[in-house]
């Protein structure tokens, strides 16, 4: 295996790990899961109150089995905590990390190794955010990334798969305040296009091909905007720090709805499946609501309280209605969503 | 110079605690001094109502296992206080709840542990319940100081952004000087600067220099790189950071390394330091009086000290430019024809243990003209010392010592030249006036006195130092109240901002043609302020001329190089006043006499009235008599 990565732009950053094993515990605070293509789960963790503010990374084979660590098919240890993650492929992910590293995490499904070996390797990893990386979203076609930080800073990453991760733009200060989220528009959008929201109580609609590549199209400065999610090809989904959501055509900037979901909790993150638009806040509880008309106000149409602290992580299995959930309290739920019939 | 005059205190600042120990460890080893660090990780969310709420911190055991490192540890940390100034003004009552919660909960946290430095964030104009929080925490718990980060200049985004946006022309000094007016001057209270990129014009960093700044934040991505590959910063930063280490200010750097190594920022930051030391006499002798406040002496009510004495004489200019004066005059007066049979009258009045009376000795050796000098003195104790230099070091020249005060000494002949050193910070505030005044019965018609003029300056100052030192200083029962503001202290002032350049106050000159002058002065004067500040005080100055053109002067704009016996002094006000650009300041100004003693009085009547300091010489005045 690799070498584990070096890392000159922190100081302080000791082996006190070996990054090559797999390490003993899955961090307490569980972040952010994804599912792959084939239906694989991959889950990030951090630890926020312990000694040590590391994170983890752990993949499983079968979602229902995270997060027992000893069903676990791999994980890796990272220096710092990791709030947020996704698929490049099958097997590649990429991370971003309190210390501001993004890096590129190969997946090595094809060999046999050691059970105690970590079967990640660090394929690529840099050192140009600031602050923690609180969002990273990726094209559709996987050749670009874009990651958003606490330190105001929007960062666009050429991530395909025969070069280092690069820096293709920085935009400094891209908001006032931390990023707290960054989307990649789905369709036709060549990874130029993306929308960014931040603690400043603006929403932005970015092209990257533009001099002035950002666009206002929701602002607020008394609150603050935590989570940004395409709705289909042009409306956006975004969730405040007063627990409200508000739906917005891009192309005029109008505001098509505004519903209090978890107020006056600031929602964490949203999550879009056709017409169903999942939510997670600083509370116990997982929300879908369905925006079948965008210009109504949306009815939530399922809420369940089995998490017993913040739900932090959200995703949809592929090709299906089921909504897959993690919070720090450790539990990894999965939710059943009955569409509704009007 | 000494290593310790170089070293420079450069802080790291880490966006979290992931290893403290190793962190700590391994800052000695890239030449930082201390971290600043966040004692609770920036995004963990809670609440009240969750048991997790407690459990926040990094644990007390790993915070203390720093005392392994290093016993003081102490010292090597700044704690980052996590907080969202937007949550404390929302218009929601839960919000603002919340956010008072978590602070307070980490304040404790922090106190608790025994941090004594910590860093808040002031970035947004809007601050008030924060500010009483914060301020309400810092007065029950007196343990930590906590700096007050403020950006100089409010985050612009408007060169990304294609809607046309109000340019940031927010002035964020107004930031600073709103907190520290609702958190009423707190002595724990500092500024942080935090660099962003352009940095402000030459006015607005004067202004920033003059308030009581603590340490400036750079980041990383405003270093350039120069030709050898090293962090560099552009012209104008350098030369405002240049001014911070000056003033031993510190620096944190923070951001993640964009150079080969962390270490060259810091040996960037010594480099400047190195480059900006000056060897200055005067900010030398200041080292150890900077804002210090210090009374006026009284020479005439109060003999000075043996000590007081030596101070003085140490000055390295002072007495050159009086022997100048003096062989001046002398040359002046005696044409050289009658050098060998004129003798000129020299008296010294003053004379304390004999600097003059050495200097005119010297002149009129360098002169070659022969003198007979007189030097009196009221003080006793010094005459003992003057007897003694007549008998060891001026035997050879025709010196008399005079034990009596110069203002009712009876003298056997007049004075060709009379020269004194009465003059203090203020000009006439050690009663030169009235002592030469009186002193000109023996000097001849067409006598020259040295000095034969002065003029004080005042001018309006900010000084949020000085003024909180003034508010602190102690009051006895018996005074009045506004007491400590209506004396005028002598202080070297470093933590201040000229808020306009000085004008003349007072002048006297000498030899009076009138022969009962009146010593009763009142000037008006009125000042524009350059940009918005805070009017704390007014900073006087003087200068004299001693003989013809050969000066001396404290004046900032005709400073005397090398000049150390005067610092400038400060008229405080009690109540500070909000100045706007442009705004019109007016400052009256009395010297007042009567039978046993002269006094200053002060008022401000623009643009806002105070009331007049210092009536009747209620608190301070100089006394005449012993």
């Amino acid at each position: 295996m690799e070498s584990p990565r070096k890392n000159l732009n922190i100081i302080g950053l000791e082996r006190r790990f070996d990054f090559n094993k797999v390490p003993p515990n899955i961090d307490k605070h569980l972040e952010f899961v994804e599912i792959s293509s084939d239906g694989e789960l991959l889950l990030g963790s951090s630890n926020l109150n312990g000694c040590y503010w590391t994170g983890s990374i752990w993949y499983f084979l079968e979602p229902g089995n995270a997060p027992q660590r000893e069903k676990v098919y791999s994980g890796l240890n990272c220096d710092s905590g990791i709030c947020d993650g996704k698929f490049l492929s099958e097997n590649k992910v990429i991370i971003g990390e309190d210390l501001g590293m993004v890096s590129i995490l190969h997946l090595h499904k094809d060999q046999t190794i050691k059970e105690e070996h970590s079967r990640f390797t660090v394929e690529s990893s840099r050192s140009e955010h600031d602050h923690a990386v609180l969002s990273v979203s990726v094209s559709q076609d996987k050749q670009k990334a874009v990651t958003g930080s606490m330190d105001k800073c929007i960062k666009v990453w050429d991530v395909s798969s025969d070069k280092d991760l690069m820096s293709e733009h920085t935009y400094r200060p891209a908001h006032k305040d931390h990023v707290t989220n960054v989307a990649m528009k789905h369709e036709s959008s060549g990874g130029n296009i993306f929308a960014s929201c931040s603690l400043d109580g603006a929403a932005l609609l970015w092209d990257t091909r533009m001099t002035k590549p950002a666009q206002v199209i929701y602002e607020d400065i008394a609150i603050g905007l935590k989570s940004v999610a395409w709705y289909g090809d042009t409306d956006v989904v975004i969730g405040s720090t007063m627990g409200e959501l508000c739906c917005i055509d891009t192309r005029n900037r109008v505001l098509l709805s505004h519903t209090s979901v978890s107020s006056p909790r600031p929602i964490h993150r949203v999550v879009v499946h056709k017409n169903l638009v999942a939510v997670c806040a600083d509370d116990t509880c997982v929300r879908v609501l369905d925006m079948k008309e965008p210009s109504a106000a949306p009815s939530i149409i399922y809420s369940d309280v089995k998490h017993q602290d913040y739900v932090r992580g959200l995703t949809w299995v592929p090709g299906t209605d089921t909504l897959i959930s993690c919070g720090w309290d450790r539990q990894v739920l999965s939710h059943h969503i009955e569409p509704v019939i009007s | 110079m000494s290593q310790a005059k170089i070293a420079v205190s450069v802080g790291l600042e880490y966006p979290t605690c992931y290893n403290i120990q190793s962190q700590i460890e391994s800052l000695a080893a890239e030449c930082f001094d201390y971290a600043v660090l966040p004692l609770v990780h920036p995004r963990f969310a809670r609440h009240k109502d969750v048991d997790r709420y407690r459990v926040f911190g990094l644990p007390e055991a790993q915070v203390q296992s720093l005392s392994s490192i290093c016993p003081q540890w102490l010292k090597l940390i700044v704690c980052d206080i996590q907080c969202k100034l937007k949550d404390f003004e929302s218009k929601y009552v839960e919000r603002r709840d919340h956010a008072k919660d978590l602070l307070h909960q980490e304040l404790e946290y922090i106190t608790y542990l025994g941090i004594p430095f910590i860093v808040v964030s002031l970035d947004q104009p809007d601050f008030c319940n924060f500010a009483r929080t914060l301020y309400a925490h810092s007065e029950k718990n007196m343990s930590y100081t906590a700096w007050i980060k403020v950006p100089i200049r409010p985050v612009d985004t408007s060169m990304l952004r294609q809607q046309e946006e109000e340019p940031s022309s927010q002035d964020t000094w107004r930031w600073w000087n709103m907190f520290r007016s609702v958190t009423n001057y707190h002595s724990k209270f500092e500024l942080a600067l935090e660099i962003n990129g352009d940095i402000c014009d030459d006015h607005e960093l004067t202004r920033w220099l003059g308030e009581p700044l603590r340490c400036v934040f750079i980041p990383t991505h405003v270093f350039q790189t120069n030709k050898a590959g090293y962090p560099v910063l552009n012209a104008s930063l350098a030369n405002f950071i240049k001014k911070i280490l000056e003033k031993n200010l510190q620096v944190v750097i923070q951001g993640v390394n964009r150079h080969q190594s962390y270490l060259h920022y810091v040996q960037y930051m010594q480099y400047l330091k190195k480059s900006s030391h000056s060897d200055d006499p005067l900010s030398m002798a200041a080292q150890d009086f900077e804002d210090y406040l210090q009374f006026p002496l009284q020479p005439l009510a109060n003999d000075l000290s043996s000590f007081t004495y030596e101070v003085f004489e140490k000055d390295p200019i002072k007495y050159i430019r009086y022997q100048e004066a003096v062989q001046q005059a002398l040359l002046d007066r005696v044409s050289p024809e009658q050098a060998d049979t004129v003798v000129t009258t020299i008296m010294v009045v003053g004379a304390g243990r004999g600097p003059l009376v050495t200097a005119s000795l010297n002149a009129a050796k360098e002169a070659n003209r022969k003198v007979r000098v007189y030097a009196v003195e009221k003080n006793m104790s010094a005459v003992v010392g003057l007897k003694y230099k007549k008998e060891e070091q001026w035997a050879q020249s025709d010196v008399t010592i005079v034990s009596e005060d110069m203002r009712t000494w009876n003298a056997p002949e007049k004075a060709d030249i009379m020269v004194s050193e009465l003059l203090g910070s203020f000009g006439d505030n050690e009663l030169s006036p009235e002592c030469l005044y009186a002193a000109q019965k023996y000097l001849k018609e067409d006598g020259i006195s040295i000095p034969y003029n002065y003029t004080s300056y005042i001018a309006p100052i900010m000084s949020h130092k000085l003024f909180t030192q003034v508010k602190s200083s102690m009051i006895k029962e018996h005074q009045h109240p506004l007491y400590r503001f209506e004396q005028p202290y002598v202080v070297y002032q470093r933590n201040k901002y000229n808020i306009a350049p000085p004008q003349p106050c007072f002048t006297f000159v000498h030899p009076s043609e009138d022969k009962d002058p009146d010593n009763s002065r009142y000037t008006k004067a009125t000042f524009i302020a350059e940009q918005d500040s805070v009017l704390h005080g007014i900073a006087g100055y003087f200068d004299t001329f001693l003989y013809k053109d050969i000066n001396l002067s404290i004046h900032p704009d005709t400073l005397s190089p090398g000049l150390i016996s005067w610092f400038p002094v400060l008229f405080p006000i009690h109540e500070p006043i909000q100045l706007k650009t442009n705004d019109e300041i007016e400052v009256h100004f009395w010297r007042l006499c009567d039978n046993v003693k002269v006094w200053y009085e002060w008022l401000v009547t623009k643009p806002t009235p105070s009331p007049i300091y210092n009536l009747d010489g209620r608190s301070y005045k100089m006394m005449k008599i012993l």
